[in-house]
């Protein structure tokens, strides 16, 4: 600062000057002494005034006592100070009342802060502005605090000899104007630190790095906002093109429900069916097409109760309010009603609950007219049952023959060796059994083609076989097949009498037609067997129909029972479909197997009546 | 003496009443099993008839047709059957069968064809001899 001032006073003057930079106040007064420079700048005190006149004081400026700060805190600001300062600058005594008790003189103010660091001193002691303006430079004033702030007053002016009388007056002259002048400040605010400015400086440079931090971490947090938005964004992208494949699914499927929903509804209006559904109190909520003409009701919309009406009226009245109960289902039930012009129809009919949690709310009656049905079933039944009976009485009118014969023999031998006694006795020995052969075949056949009507009686099974092995003996003898029975005696079912022998009979025919193909592939005149036979299992009554014919591929066998399937020329392939559906009616169950060109055996198993 | 019969019929009581109908005018014998009768024909060897139902149990009566004829060839064979039919008679004509007949038979019928037949025989007897006796000459 002090050069600057000179300069500055140097061109208001017109001074040249040439500056020796030398390590001691002594040196320069010593060189001021002996002529080798004219002036020595930053002189302070009287103790050098028998080299020199100074001049008036060009800066101003007080002691201080700088230490380490970890001292402070440390709680040692009483302990003894080993301290640095500059020769001649702070009076002994103040050094002892400030606590040194060592000391290291230096030769200027600008050598103070290096020897701290060289001698590993633990204090200042100087003039405050150069010690801070040092400690600023370094860029360590924050180890450092200020122990004592205005330890003395110390003027710094520039010494001249004492015989250069005129520059001291120009000198102080020079230094007067430009204290007055605004240049004097701004050196002096160059180069001094002041207190306020400086701690307006550590609050910027605390605010700046505040800021700093602060900036950082706004910069980190956007940085890491954009980098979250940005994985937010791909996620919540992605989510959202789920959610969208998921409402595009959910259109599909409402499109689809709602098309099922309207497919149904269309199914229910324009169903051959009756349906009806109902509430608990048999108030009708829904009813259709068919369902309004098989009862005459006019307007569908009209309010009505189930129970009103014919037929449903009927049928909830034989299901009864259990129906109602959570679990209770009828499927293919049947009621025959007489209807207004006395004739009998035929109705079948489902009972199936709608369910909401565990509370039946309705239940949904389907019915059918199944008259017509019946009425092609049991033509269809008939039809079947004449090919079987055409067949049948071909036997039989050939099989009648034999017994004819005797009958007619014996009544020409009547008449004309009546009185011969061995006549007398052959024909009571002969002809009663031939005429009890014939009724037994008329009996049987008769039996076989009565009209159908079901009725459920304890049926004896080897009895039935025996009438149908009776019938289809003719065929048999025709064909010089072979027929084996094994029939467990007293094995009787639960069963419609009509409907066994019209299964047994077909199964039994089927069995002559498929061995009379066997004969005519394989030209040969073997003899060829049936076999039936009746055994007890487990409670049930097995009954199988065992026959050497052609047998049948994996197609026949899968499809046999099918209506209308069939591999013969003649018949219309209900045989098997009719045995079935009267195996089933009578509670039992058949099976097949067969081999080709080897045999065919159909197994049907009743459950055995109670004793 | 009477011309012997053999009747063979599965049925008993057909063997018993045309045994009875044909025995004043036949020595008449009756058989069930058609094996038993082919016995009596090998063994006995002078029926000159024999009637013959064409379904015997499971035996085919033509195969005993033509079991009889080479046994006897000469033997007049008359063909009775329940199940009768145009192809089954053919086969029996072809087979050597004299008449083939439907039952239930009527008994004068039969008679006529039994003495039809046994006349049918002695002729057929008496052109083998006179063709035998011929063959001597011409041999001579």
């Amino acid at each position: 600062m002090h050069i600057d001032l000179l300069n500055a006073i140097a061109e208001n003057r017109g001074y040249v000057l040439e500056y020796l930079p030398m390590d001691s106040t002594v040196q320069c007064v010593d060189m001021l002494e002996q002529g080798q420079v004219d002036l020595v700048l930053g002189v302070s005190g009287d103790r050098y005034t028998s080299w020199g006149d100074l001049t008036d004081p060009v800066s101003t400026s007080s002691l201080c006592m700088i230490v380490e700060s970890n001292r402070i805190a440390q709680g040692q600001s009483k302990a003894a100070y080993c301290a640095v300062f500059e020769y001649g600058m702070v009076p002994y005594t103040m050094m002892r009342n400030l606590g040194v008790n060592k000391y290291c003189a230096v030769g200027s103010q600008a050598q103070i802060l290096e020897a701290y660091r060289r001698q590993g001193a633990d204090a200042m002691v100087g003039i405050k502005d150069s010690l801070l303006y040092q400690m600023e430079q370094a860029g360590n004033s924050k180890e450092f605090t200020i122990l004592h702030n205005h330890l003395g007053t110390v003027s710094y002016g520039v010494m001249v000899r004492p015989e250069d009388r005129e520059l001291l007056h120009s000198l102080n002259n020079a230094i007067a104007q430009l204290k007055a002048s605004q240049q004097y400040d701004t050196i002096y605010d160059r180069w001094v630190v002041k207190e306020d400015t400086r701690q307006m400086q550590s609050l910027i440079r605390n605010i700046m790095r505040v800021g700093g931090i602060a900036a950082l971490a706004v910069f980190a947090y956007v940085l890491l906002s954009t980098r979250m938005r940005s994985v937010l964004k791909r996620q919540v992208e992605a989510q959202t093109q789920k959610i969208q494949a998921a409402n595009r699914e959910l259109e599909v499927q409402f499109n689809q429900i709602c098309n099922e929903n309207e497919l149904r509804n269309r199914i229910i209006r324009h169903s051959p069916s009756g349906m009806l559904l109902c509430d608990g109190d048999y108030r009708v909520t829904l009813i259709n097409r068919s369902a309004c003409q098989m009862v005459g009701l006019g307007d569908p919309a009209k309010e009505v109760n189930a129970l009103e009406l014919p037929i449903f009226r009927e049928i909830l009245q034989e299901v009864g309010t259990g129906i109602f109960e959570l679990g209770n289902h009828l499927e293919n039930k049947r009621i025959t009603l007489p209807q207004a012009g006395g004739e009998l129809a035929s109705f079948r009919y489902s009972a199936n609950q709608i369910v909401l949690g565990d509370t039946v709310t309705g239940v949904l009656l389907t019915v059918q007219d199944i008259t017509r049905e019946e009425q092609e079933k049991r033509e269809s039944f008939e039809a079947e049952k004449n090919r079987i009976l055409n067949r049948i009485i071909a036997g039989i009118a050939h099989e009648i023959r034999n017994p004819l014969m005797s009958i007619r023999t014996f009544a020409t031998l009547i008449e004309s060796q009546g009185d011969n006694r061995q006549v007398q006795e052959s024909f009571a020995q002969y002809v009663p059994g031939e005429v009890d052969r014939i009724n037994k075949l008329i009996e049987n056949l008769i039996h076989y083609a009565k009209p159908f009507k079901r009725q459920v009686v304890e049926a004896d099974v080897a009895e039935i076989i025996e009438e149908c092995a009776h019938l289809v003996k003719p065929s048999l003898r025709i064909n010089k097949f072979r027929l084996e029975l094994e029939l467990e005696q007293g094995l009787t079912i639960d069963a419609d009498r009509t409907q066994m022998m019209q299964v047994l009979m077909n199964l039994m025919m089927n069995g002559i037609e498929a061995m009379e193909k066997r004969r005519n592939i394989q030209k040969s005149s073997d003899p060829l067997t049936l076999r039936v036979t009746a055994q007890e299992r487990d409670g049930h009554v097995v009954v199988r129909v065992w026959d050497q014919g052609v047998g049948m591929n994996l197609e026949e066998r899968e499809r046999c029972i099918e209506p209308f399937f069939t591999t013969k020329g003649e018949g219309i392939g209900l045989g098997l479909a009719l045995c079935a559906q009267y195996v089933h009616d009578n509670q039992g169950s058949i099976t097949l197997q067969s081999r080709e060109m080897e045999f065919t055996e159909f197994i049907l198993t009743f459950r055995r009546s109670a004793a | 003496m009477k011309p012997r019969l053999l009747i063979i019929d599965d049925e008993k009581s057909i063997c018993v009443s045309l045994s009875l109908a044909l025995s004043p005018s036949f020595d008449v014998t009756w058989v069930t099993d058609p094996d038993e009768g082919l016995e009596l024909l090998r063994s006995q060897g002078d029926f000159s008839l024999l009637i013959l139902d064409l379904v015997i149990g499971d035996r085919d009566g033509l195969e005993v047709l033509q079991a009889a004829k080479e046994v006897d060839s000469e033997i007049a064979v008359i063909v009775m059957t329940a199940y009768g039919s145009i192809r089954s008679s053919v086969k029996a004509m072809k087979a050597g069968a004299f008449t083939y007949l439907s039952k239930p038979l009527d008994i004068e019928e039969l008679m006529v064809y039994i003495g039809q037949a046994l006349e049918f025989r002695s002729l057929n007897q008496r052109v083998s001899y006179l063709s035998d006796v011929l063959n001597t000459r011409d041999q001579y």
